[in-house]
């Protein structure tokens, strides 16, 4: 898709035109409920798009539920909710065989993870073992029990949250598990403006109830596979991954972005050039999605921890510190 | 009187000195004879003058009355004045006249117009004459090299295709030191004004300023001024007919346009309304330099209003790309129904003359170029057809006749000439008369040769004599000859200047996604031709120049608007004919076929007659035309594919609108690295104009660039229009950012640079210093 003897062949045209009004359907219906938090909004789309999951990690009050939902419901499509607790089993997660005394047989009902969106709410409170079976689940887009395998919806998307604030009572994401996540995201406290306004809207009606559905699952599938089209040219390819790299070399980094983050942050920029209507990857969207794609990635070295370097902080270094291509 | 001498000798040699600069302004070198003599007049006499103890005013009268008299000599102008003063004097006063006009008219280097020359001479004798009493008698060295840089400097301002910068500064810098040097080594007990070291360098610098602020000294510059080493600007002059002869003329043929059309069309700058005895110009009769009717100018980026309603027209679209023109002027299909592309915003469309260019209401000329190289626009335009029928039905209203009949003078030969041309065609209706007038220029009955190499049409007999006896010249002749003999007899016409439709290179294609044929305009296209206003119809398109290489669309009564060239119309009607049963056609396109196997089959039998055998002959001339045709073949093959070859490499680096884009975004980096404007490293292209845009170095407003830029650079889809716009547009930001940084912050670049990686290196150092 992406090598430059490829110019002279003659293109298969790309659909963008349809994608690109799917996708602002979505993005505007989102953005009806969550104020003054458009970047937020289209980053929480990217995953969707992207066959990929998403972490959204802020402090309680912010909206993360909320962005879920209206994600969620804005598409004609299957949402689930699964409030993580200690006690919560693994088998509350992805359904149970069950003996159906009237039939004498077993029948399996599934759990909240069979449908096309599920939100995991504070995942950090549940056990390490019923985390692995939801992420388990996100990976291989299956779940087996008792023998027999159940192939999961399509699309197919987690959006989990969790608070970084309270740690007492919980069980952090394993960092091989976060990479599971194609993205991490903040919400952040909104602008006073906006704060206002969600405060008069909010206390009146119940803003979720008067969304609908905009598409419907075919249209997303549709989407999904038009973005995979979308072009990456040779030094875009070469950038993204000079950027990947160099996490792996910086300086506060104990260890850096794997292959797999290669991938998601490729699969990623893809949609950000579709959303914005193009059909081609330029580096200003890699700049726009690694401090959202790698972060969660990286295993920082202790003293820059305790320094207050954050893995953002890297990012930005390594960003500002690559020669972006030009042509 | 040593030294008297030997500051005379300096002066001479710091005037030979000067003539280099001087080339610039004149094709060839022979102004230099009469300059020179002119200087070496005003010297001469000045030095005899200081010796004979006569004051400067004796010395100005005798060397003004010595140039008076030499000049019908020197200028080759007049009988002398033996032959009658007053008659000499009265051809001195015309040339002088003529020579004004042409400094407004010509464009640099122009010919050595006698009347050009004229200027020259005086300025030289006028600066030698000054030069030698500041120096010699005066003794203020410095204060009389400001005469002789100020002669110096004012030709710089014309640019030179191959800038000689050494022959040009050097002797001259070379003469004035040691004229400076004789005059503080020679000093007697001349008082000096002031001290020379300090006073030297701000009279060179007065001198430089005076010389570079006064080119309107020179052909064709307006207005504006500027210092020009090197060979980056062209002049132009205001009025569009000047500069046809000058493109024809050119040293080379080059590519200016581009044009993608459905049919041919004429491309028009303007039409010309007045003749003034010397040439057409652009608006009302009187004015001499032209202002447009504030009332009858329209915006271009609306649908623009016709100059004359015409009933009968067919719309046709154009699309046209800029290769190599600069002119306030834009070629149009005519006429013009709307123009599309970014030049829209920045025109203006008049219908009086019918053109569409950058008029700034200031009095600055030149300030903006109306399309340059990389402009491209798109034409809608409603093509005039009326029918022979229609227009030999039209009436004139005796306004319309007077508005456009006007003429400076009576030319009562060329009206009866006309009018022997009419009657010999038997023409009454004004349609017939032009035809005929027409047939008379293009036709044997005129016996006119088409010949670019002839003498500039100027001076008052220029004309009649052309029409009347020499009968040799070229578009402009024609046209201005034809445009006064219709308006001499009544019938209301005009010149309209512009470019012929050009070389057909590649035709339509529309399964290759090329719906529209592309012709290439070259300078050879530069043309001049005639229009006469048919009310209710607009003004129609003759053509009097007989050229002979089907270049032009020449119209007959039963097609006033053609859309092929003669070639292709004689092709057409041979056709035709050769579709009806026809006997002669037959052996004609026979005796074609053989001719050049013929050839060969008799040298073959010359060579091989004493040799060989009857029977071995016919044998021996089958293979030896076979050897020839292959040889031939082969011949036509190399000739033919580094044509190709050529054409097709053109084709790739100006066609690809990506690497064009590309080209484009490469020229904005390097020019803003020029200036220490650089794109840092990890800037994207959107990034680095949006910071360009936020610390003002360029306009607000170019993200859509970046857009393009990008798609070029990361495989996007390219639209082609979009890309030749961002071309312009890069360019133009390119221009902004050099332009708006300081040259002072320019000439320190290479300090910051330096001292950037200083610190750069210092903080490497610095890290890995304390890492260990």
């Amino acid at each position: 898709m992406s090598s430059t003897e490829q110019l002279d062949a003659p293109r298969p045209p790309i659909d963008l035109p349809a994608v690109w009004s799917t996708l602002q359907a979505i993005e505007g219906n989102i953005q009806r409920v969550i104020r003054g938090k458009d970047r937020v909004v289209r980053l929480a789309l990217t995953p969707l798009l992207a066959e990929g999951h998403l972490l959204v990690e802020d402090v309680p009050g912010v909206g993360k539920t909320l962005l879920a939902k209206a994600l969620a419901r804005s598409i004609d499509c299957s949402v689930s909710r699964v409030q993580f607790t200690p006690d919560l089993l693994p088998s509350d997660v992805t359904g149970v065989t069950v003996y159906a005394p009237d039939t004498g047989s077993f029948a399996f009902r599934p759990g909240p993870v069979f449908a096309n969106i599920v939100l995991g709410d504070e995942i950090n409170r549940a056990g390490p073992k019923t985390q692995s079976a939801l992420l388990e689940a996100m990976e291989e887009r299956t779940v087996t029990i008792d023998g027999t395998t159940h192939q999961l919806a399509r699309p197919f998307m987690v959006i989990a949250t969790q608070n970084p604030i309270e740690l007492e009572g919980t069980y952090p994401l394993p960092e091989a598990q976060r990479d599971r996540f194609l993205m991490r995201v903040a919400i952040g406290y909104p602008h006073a403006d906006d704060e206002l306004e969600i405060v008069r809207t909010h206390g009146a009606q119940d803003q979720l109830e008067e969304l609908t559905p905009v598409c419907d699952t075919a249209s997303v599938v549709h989407a999904i596979r038009t973005i995979r089209e979308v072009r990456v040219s040779e030094p875009i390819e070469r950038y993204l991954i000079a950027v990947c790299r160099a996490t792996r070399e910086h300086h506060d980094v104990e260890l850096g972005a794997s292959p797999r983050a290669s991938l998601a942050l490729i699969r990623s920029v893809r949609v950000t050039a579709a959303i914005a209507g193009r059909d081609h990857v330029v580096p200003d969207d890699v700049k726009l999605l690694a401090p959202h794609v790698l972060p969660h990635r990286l295993i920082l070295r202790p003293n820059a921890e305790l320094a207050g370097i954050t893995a953002v902080d890297v990012i930005t270094d390594v960003l500002s510190g690559m020669p972006v291509p030009t042509e | 009187m040593r030294r008297d001498g030997l500051l005379t000798l300096l002066l001479a040699l710091v005037l030979l000195a000067i003539v280099p600069a001087y080339d610039r302004v004149f094709t060839d070198p022979s102004w230099r004879a009469g300059a020179l003599t002119a200087a070496a007049i005003g010297l001469l006499v000045a030095a005899i003058a200081r010796r004979a103890r006569l004051p400067s005013v004796a010395a100005l009268v005798l060397a003004g009355a010595g140039l008076i008299a030499a000049l019908p000599w020197l200028l080759g102008v007049g009988d002398g004045w033996g032959a009658g003063a007053g008659e000499q004097l009265e051809v001195l006063r015309l040339t002088l006249a003529d020579g004004w006009l042409a400094l407004a008219e010509q464009t640099a280097p122009s010919e050595p117009l006698a009347g050009l020359r004229l200027l020259t001479i005086v300025a030289w004798w006028a600066v030698a004459l000054l030069s030698h009493e500041v120096v010699v008698r005066g003794g203020h060295i410095a204060a009389g090299l400001v005469n002789l840089t100020i002669l110096w400097a004012v030709p710089l301002a014309i640019p030179a295709a191959a800038p000689d910068t050494l022959l040009l500064v050097v002797p001259f810098l070379l003469t004035c030191g040691l004229l400076l040097l004789a005059a503080v080594n020679t000093r007697e007990d001349t008082p000096q004004a002031i001290p020379l070291p300090a006073s030297g360098l701000a009279l060179l610098g007065i001198a430089i300023a005076a010389g570079t602020a006064s080119p309107w000294l020179l052909p064709a510059h307006g207005s504006d001024a500027w210092l020009n080493l090197g060979s980056t600007a062209t002049a132009r002059g205001y009025q569009p007919i000047v500069d046809i002869s000058n493109r024809l003329n050119a040293p080379e043929e080059r590519e200016v346009l581009r044009v993608r059309s459905s049919q041919r069309t004429y491309l028009r700058l303007a039409g010309l309304d007045t003749f003034d005895g010397a040439t057409w110009r652009l608006g009302p009769p009187g004015a001499q330099s032209f202002r447009p009717d504030p009332a009858r100018l329209f915006p271009a980026d609306q649908p623009l209003p016709p100059e004359e309603p015409a009933a009968s027209t067919q719309v046709i679209e154009v699309d046209v790309e800029v290769l190599e023109l600069e002119n306030i002027y834009v070629p149009l299909p005519y006429q013009p129904v709307e123009v599309l592309g970014p030049i829209r915003d920045e025109m203006v469309w008049s219908t009086q003359g019918g053109f569409l260019a950058t008029w700034d209401e200031a009095e600055e000329v030149g300030q903006t170029v109306g399309i340059r190289q990389g402009s491209a626009y798109r034409v809608l335009a409603e093509r005039p057809t009326p029918s022979f029928a229609d227009l030999d039905a039209v009436g004139f209203p005796p306004e319309v006749v007077t508005a456009h009949t006007q003429l400076p003078r009576d030319y009562p030969e060329l009206g009866a000439l006309a009018e022997e041309v009419y009657a010999a065609a038997g023409a009454t209706s004004v349609i017939e008369r032009a035809l005929a007038l027409q047939g008379w220029f293009i036709g044997p009955d005129g016996g006119f040769t088409y010949d670019l190499d002839v003498p500039a049409l100027r001076g008052e007999d220029a004309l009649t004599t052309f029409v009347l006896e020499d009968r040799v010249g070229y578009c402009e002749y024609f046209a201005t000859a034809m445009a006064v003999m219709l308006r001499q007899t009544g019938i209301p016409s005009r010149v309209a200047v512009g470019f012929l439709p050009g070389e057909r290179v590649t035709s339509a294609a529309p399964e290759a996604g090329q719906p529209l044929d592309e012709y290439l305009v070259t300078t050879g296209d530069a043309h001049a031709w005639v229009e006469v206003l048919f009310p209710g119809y607009g003004w129609v398109t003759f053509e009097p120049t007989p050229r002979s290489d089907d270049a032009h669309l020449l119209p007959r009564a039963d097609d006033l608007a053609p859309l092929e060239n003669e070639a292709e119309r004689a092709a057409r009607e041979a056709e035709e004919a050769e579709e009806e049963p026809s006997e002669a056609e037959g052996p004609a396109s026979d005796v074609d076929a053989p001719d050049p196997l013929d050839l060969p089959e008799e040298t073959d039998q010359g060579l091989d007659g004493e040799e060989s055998a009857a029977a071995a002959d016919a044998e021996g001339t089958g293979w030896s035309s076979l050897l020839l045709v292959v040889l031939a073949l082969v011949v036509a093959a190399g000739w033919a594919l580094p044509t190709a070859v050529r054409r097709r490499r053109r084709q790739v680096s100006s066609r690809d609108p990506r690497s064009a884009v590309l080209a484009a975004q490469r020229r904005l980096y390097a020019g803003a690295r020029r200036v220490g404007l650089d794109r840092r490293d990890h800037e994207t292209a959107r990034e680095v104009l949006a910071r360009w845009e936020r610390e003002g170095w360029i306009d607000r407003g170019h993200g859509p660039v970046a857009e393009v830029v990008q798609a070029a650079a990361f495989d996007g889809e390219l639209d082609p229009l979009r890309a030749t716009a961002a071309v312009a547009t890069l360019d133009e930001l390119t221009t902004q950012l050099t332009g708006r940084v300081h040259r002072r912050a320019v000439v320190l670049v290479p300090l910051r640079r330096a001292s950037a990686a200083i610190t750069r290196a210092w903080g490497v150092a610095r890290q890995q210093w304390r890492q260990r």
